[in-house]
């Protein structure tokens, strides 16, 4: 398979040149001859027999694939076109649509800043009172136990009188009389 | 077997020898006597010991009965401890003989703490409150708190009876607070 091109061109090498090898004698110009016609009608009828019988199929596959590579890049580059007038077109649309799309983005943001702004508002509403409220309440719980210890601490002073004064003044009918209470409480007791 | 248990045994032994009332309290007093010399903190390590023989706690507590000249029943009764190796269970004995002989004189117990030394009219007069509510005879154990400024506090029965002055003035105080 290898010898099979270098055979062809030796061929075709040969059938080029032999009319040259004929005409080489001929150093000066003289008129054609028939035999001369002929011998150029076979020689290059036999050239053309020879690139058909070696080298036509080549050839065709050559051309054949040119022409499909050629009409499928035309094909690619129609549809390629026919992308581009899509996209041209769309862009166009949305050129056009653009300002009306604006006013649209325009319309919801301010509706929505609007909304978030009144959100805002009743949540700080909200936060407000709730603040006042626990204020309220803390007021409240501070008060109270302000009150609370004050109450503790006058209690505890209370008591720590009354045990001094008491002490200092009690006497034996006093005990005589809270034995006295006691024995009745005891009694009370007993009956029930 | 629980001290408990053991105690009840052996004072139920020990009741069960005279149907006397009399003999009965005077072993009650004699079998307390010797359970306070027991139980005294330099006497309780030597008994509640195990290198300390058997036979020399028998002695001991021998010489004790006889320092103490308690009565022989006594004396038999301590001696029988000794040889069950129940030396350290005589306060507990001693204080289920004193229960179950107050439950057979139908007599009970109590403490009274005055916030200054009763006379008797006043004794007298707490122990009939309590004799009330007992519904028996009330043997008092009198203490004296001055912190208590006046009246009395009184245990009976598991249950205290707060007559005292300081009780009252802390309850006042608390209400006082709210």
């Amino acid at each position: 398979m290898k010898k099979r091109p270098q055979l062809t061109i030796a061929t075709i090498v040969m059938v080029l040149l032999c009319p040259a090898l004929a005409t080489a004698a001929d150093q000066t110009e003289a008129p054609g001859t028939w035999q001369a016609l002929i011998f150029y009608v076979i020689n290059f009828a036999l050239f053309v027999w020879v690139i058909k019988r070696f080298a036509g199929s080549l050839i065709a596959d050559f051309f054949r694939n040119r022409a499909a590579a050629i009409r499928s890049n035309v094909g690619r580059a129609a549809q390629a076109f026919k992308e581009a007038e899509e996209l041209s077109r769309r862009a166009a649309e949305m050129s056009a649509g653009l300002p009306a799309e604006k006013q649209r983005i325009l319309a919801e943001l301010t509706s929505e800043t609007e909304y978030q702004l009144k959100q805002i508002e009743a949540m700080g509403r909200e936060g407000l009172e709730r603040i006042k409220r626990d204020a309220a309440l803390g007021v409240a719980a501070a008060r109270e136990a302000g009150q609370r210890r004050l109450r503790e601490s006058l209690a505890v002073a209370a008591e720590r009188l009354a045990r001094d004064l008491v002490s200092r003044d009690f006497a034996a009918p006093d005990q005589t009389r809270l034995l006295a209470s006691f024995v009745g409480r005891l009694a009370e007791e007993a009956r029930n | 077997m629980k001290s408990s248990k053991v105690a009840k045994r052996y004072a139920r032994a020990l009741l069960g020898l005279s149907g006397e009332a009399t003999q009965l309290e005077i072993w009650g007093a004699e079998v307390e006597k010797l359970a306070q010399k027991v139980g005294a903190p330099e006497m309780a390590g030597t008994f509640a010991s195990p290198e300390v023989s058997p036979a020399l706690k028998l002695e001991a507590l021998k010489k004790i009965a006889e320092i103490l000249a308690l009565s022989y029943p006594v004396r038999s009764f301590a001696t029988v401890l000794a040889r069950h190796g129940r030396i350290e269970d005589l306060p507990a004995v001693a204080d289920t003989y004193r229960r179950m002989l107050d439950d057979l004189m139908r007599r009970t117990r109590a403490v009274l703490t005055f916030a200054r030394a009763p006379d008797d009219r006043e004794l007298a007069h707490v122990l009939s409150g309590l004799e009330a509510i007992a519904g028996k005879k009330v043997i008092p154990t009198v203490n004296v708190d001055a912190a208590l400024i006046g009246g009395v506090v009184a245990e009976l029965e598991g249950k205290t009876y707060d007559g005292s002055l300081a009780s009252r003035l802390t309850e006042a105080a608390r209400r006082l607070a709210g």
